[in-house]
């Protein structure tokens, strides 16, 4: 696997710092899910004005604004000025590292798209100054996760695409205690093609689920272009996960039986993981045999910048 | 019908091996792991279906270049008849080609004969390609693989040369066509059938070269008058020419022809109405100084390049023959002239002949009794030399001796100037040494012959090749432009490279498309 070369990200980081700003002024869509809650505190940086309630620090009532208001007539028309805590937030991604997401050195579109956004969303979450730590869903710990730039960054993904783990290895999650203290949000970027019998990553999920973190698992769904590069007549099937070939007539029926094993499959690990807290996207590749290139930069950007459940992880919060 | 049959056979036997046992295009996706045994078992059951062979593109490639392969074998496949014709024609341009007839110059009419066979080709309805070629002293290859309209591009080009014909080179080219000329199976341009468009008549041996050979003869009998030959006469032992023996020759009547000799100067030398001869001969010999001279016979007929000769007489008759001993030879080789080597002379005591060449021209009118008396003292028999005359001692004991080239002559001595008959020996044996040595000169050139090299006659370079005015005789074709048409299915051409070559492109693309678009099946 020596030959996995990941290209650059057709996001720059210009583009991130703006696209990071731009959601970081919208509100984020609806209340529960993995938002990053920036919460209320002493920091210096004036966040907004709300009514008071009770416990509210009179020191914190601001008068003048009040007054332009009109003459308060209760409590609750007394308008409190609110302050960013100085919290630093975390953020965990971890990345799907087994063979099915490159099953051949080149083009390993699958393996370009999880460093894509891997390397995307650290960026954003770096230039916001939060904690970032970089994990390897399979194989050995990384030995040191902390990623303080953005050549930490490349230098994971350089690490990573180096050699890929096994279809079969357990997953590695003895490295995750202290990765994700309260209010850290933890990224899985896979394919789901992964076994979990004991279903100790569903499990792992559900425990960080139970405190005030979230979870956000992106599904990198290849399936369409394979099914399309496959179909049609008399195929030999073989890939990672598959130690004899296969000889099949690929006619849509089968590609149907075969589609909706896929789905089975991830449909139940995901019935395992879900809680409240975890969110799932699906980027879903184009059912075409051929894609150059640029179209899968375009659909990655087209991608990462439509989803809500990345875009919401650097909104603020309420 | 039986290769049909099993061409039959065989395709059926790809349609069964394609639903039996399709190619499997291998396919590495990250998904594999999905596909289970049972699919393969389905796959299986579902593949001797007569429907999966048809829903495969590749099916039909794979089809069509079996199809190829077929007919590229097919016995009968493999030639089809008659479809092309390839005539080589060959063209006369030596200098009798420019004798005036009645309808014109010859060559012309050979032009305009080549012209008609072009038009006539024309209409035969199949494709024609021609090959163009010219003869004279050489066959010159003007085009290979022409449209009729360069045929006559190329024809307008081409004229006769002041030169003679050479029918035996003619016949080898005629006989073993070589270069782009020979007949292949595979040439695009296949050679079926040969024309020549001369002035002279059929050849015997043309019959020999089959029907396919066509020779025209453009020629009608005209009168001419000229030069045959003008030979030097020379002196016999000096070597210079001191007449010229002038021959000509009428084809024909030309009544009033007269013969002028001039000199250098312009001064009339000899002029007389000729009288031929029955046989339409006459020659006559001329006492010559060394000079220039010009022959002219006018009027000369229908054929221009035998009435007019310009010659030079030599004054040198050459280098003289060198006379020495032996030893002086021997220090003076190599030589290029002519030696006269003297031995030990006469006057030793008697010695018996031992063998001598009776036919040599060296003994001719020596008296060998003499020579028995004559006390000759032999010599070892030089290199490179050959025994005449000899005593008991053979090539130890050598009296007389020859070498062919470069020419010398080994005599005993110099005549004795007495009138005894050792003298008469001695002097008979040294003047037919010398008249030897002399008639081995190179004659002296009165003119030379034009050449493919100096084709233009000019000065005393003229062109008396041997034949070209005989202009008298009756016109003798072989064969006619008919028959280039009526011989088609002499042509065969050969399809089964074509056939071979599209299975292999099928089969190429085939497996290209496989390599660059998976989708292909």
């Amino acid at each position: 696997m020596s030959d996995l070369v990941v290209g650059r990200c057709p996001l720059s980081p210009r583009d991130l710092q703006s696209y990071r700003l731009e959601q970081r002024n919208r509100a984020p869509r609806g209340r529960s899910g993995v938002h990053r809650h920036r919460r209320r505190g002493q920091s210096l940086d004036f966040r907004e004005h709300t009514a008071y309630a009770p416990g509210d620090d009179f020191r914190h009532i601001d008068w003048r604004a009040t007054a332009r208001r009109g003459r308060p007539r209760q409590l609750q028309d007394l308008l409190v000025r609110r302050y960013d805590a100085d919290e630093q937030l975390t953020l965990l991604i971890s990345l799907d590292n087994r063979r099915t997401m490159a099953p051949e050195p080149r083009p390993a579109l699958k393996w370009q798209a999880a460093c894509w956004l891997l390397e995307a969303a650290a960026t954003m979450a770096l230039g916001g100054r939060d904690r970032v730590y970089l994990h390897r869903l399979f194989g050995p710990a990384v030995r040191k996760p902390v990623a303080g730039s953005v050549g930490d960054v490349r230098r994971f993904i350089a690490d990573s695409s180096r050699e890929l783990a096994a279809v079969d290895a357990p997953p590695e999650l003895r490295s995750l205690q202290g990765l994700l203290p309260p209010s850290a949000v933890w990224l899985i970027v896979t394919d789901l093609y992964f076994d979990d019998p004991q279903g100790r990553l569903a499990a792992a999920i559900r425990r960080t689920l139970r405190g005030p973190r979230g979870v956000l698992v992106v599904e990198l769904d290849s399936w369409p272009h394979e099914r399309a590069s496959i179909a049609g007549g008399a195929r030999r099937v073989e890939g990672p996960g598959r130690d004899v070939p296969v000889e099949v007539v690929a006619d849509p029926d089968l590609l149907a039986a075969v589609g909706e094993r896929i789905e089975s499959h991830r449909r139940q690990w995901l019935k395992k993981a879900a809680r409240p807290g975890f969110e799932h996207s699906r980027w879903e590749w184009e059912e075409t045999e051929k894609i150059t290139d640029p179209a899968f930069a375009a659909f990655f950007t087209e991608r990462f910048r439509g989803d809500e459940h990345l875009g919401n992880l650097f909104r603020r919060g309420r | 019908m039986i290769p049909f049959v099993l061409a039959l056979g065989a395709l059926a036997g790809l349609v069964v091996l394609h639903m039996l046992r399709p190619f499997f295009v291998p396919k590495v996706v990250s998904a594999a792991r999905f596909f289970r045994q049972e699919d393969e078992e389905a796959s299986a059951e579902r593949r001797p279906t007569l429907t999966i062979p048809w829903r495969s593109r590749p099916f039909y490639v794979q089809t069509a270049a079996f199809a190829c392969l077929v007919a590229a074998l097919w016995p009968q496949g493999c030639r089809s008849e008659g479809e092309r014709l390839g005539v080589w024609l060959l063209l006369d341009t030596s200098a009798s080609m420019s004798t005036r007839q009645a309808e014109g110059r010859r060559f012309d009419l050979a032009r305009a004969q080549m012209e008609r066979v072009l038009d006539d080709l024309g209409a035969v309805g199949v494709p024609v390609r021609f090959h163009l070629s010219t003869f004279d002293e050489v066959v010159t290859t003007q085009g290979t693989c022409l449209e009729a309209e360069e045929v006559r591009q190329a024809l307008g080009r081409i004229t006769e040369r002041a030169l003679g014909t050479d029918l035996a080179g003619l016949r080898g080219v005629l006989e073993a066509p070589s270069g782009p000329l020979r007949p292949t199976e595979s040439s695009s341009c296949p050679l079926t059938h040969r024309l020549v468009v001369s002035d002279l008549p059929a050849p015997d041996w043309i019959g020999e070269l089959g029907p396919e050979v066509v020779w025209l003869d453009v020629a009608t009998p005209v009168p001419n008058a000229g030069f045959v030959s003008l030979v030097p006469v020379r002196h016999l032992l000096s070597g210079k020419v001191k007449a010229v023996e002038v021959s000509a020759r009428t084809f024909g009547s030309v009544p009033g022809a007269t013969l002028k000799l001039e000199d250098g100067g312009g001064r009339s030398v000899f002029e007389q109405v000729i009288d031929w001869g029955g046989d339409g001969s006459w020659s006559r010999r001329f006492e010559l100084a060394p000079g220039r001279y010009v022959l002219t016979i006018a009027p000369g007929g229908a054929y221009g390049y035998d009435d007019r000769a310009e010659i030079e007489v030599p004054a040198d008759a050459g280098a003289p023959p060198r006379v020495g001993r032996l030893e002086e030879l021997a220090a003076a080789e190599p030589v290029s002239e002519p030696w006269l080597v003297l031995g030990r002379g006469y006057g030793g005591p008697e010695a018996p002949i031992g063998l001598f060449d009776q036919r040599s021209p060296l003994l001719g009118g020596l008296n060998l009794d003499v020579a028995a008396r004559a006390g000759i003292a032999g010599v070892s028999l030089p290199d490179g030399f050959e025994p005449v005359l000899t005593g008991l001692g053979g090539d130890g004991d050598v009296w007389i001796a020859l070498r062919r080239k470069p020419r010398a002559v080994l005599v005993p001595g110099l005549p004795r100037g007495s009138d005894d008959g050792v003298g008469r020996f001695s002097a008979r044996a040294a003047a037919n040494a010398l008249r030897w040595l002399a008639a081995g000169r190179p004659p002296p050139a009165l003119y030379t012959l034009t050449s493919a090299r100096e084709p233009e006659p000019g000065g005393t370079r003229l062109a008396l090749h041997p034949g070209e005015g005989k202009t008298d005789h009756e016109p003798s074709s072989r064969g006619a432009m008919a028959d280039l048409r009526s011989v088609r299915t002499a042509s065969k051409v050969t399809h089964w490279r074509r056939w071979l070559a599209g299975a292999v492109a099928l089969f190429l693309l085939e497996q290209s498309l496989l390599g660059w678009w998976g989708g292909w099946r």
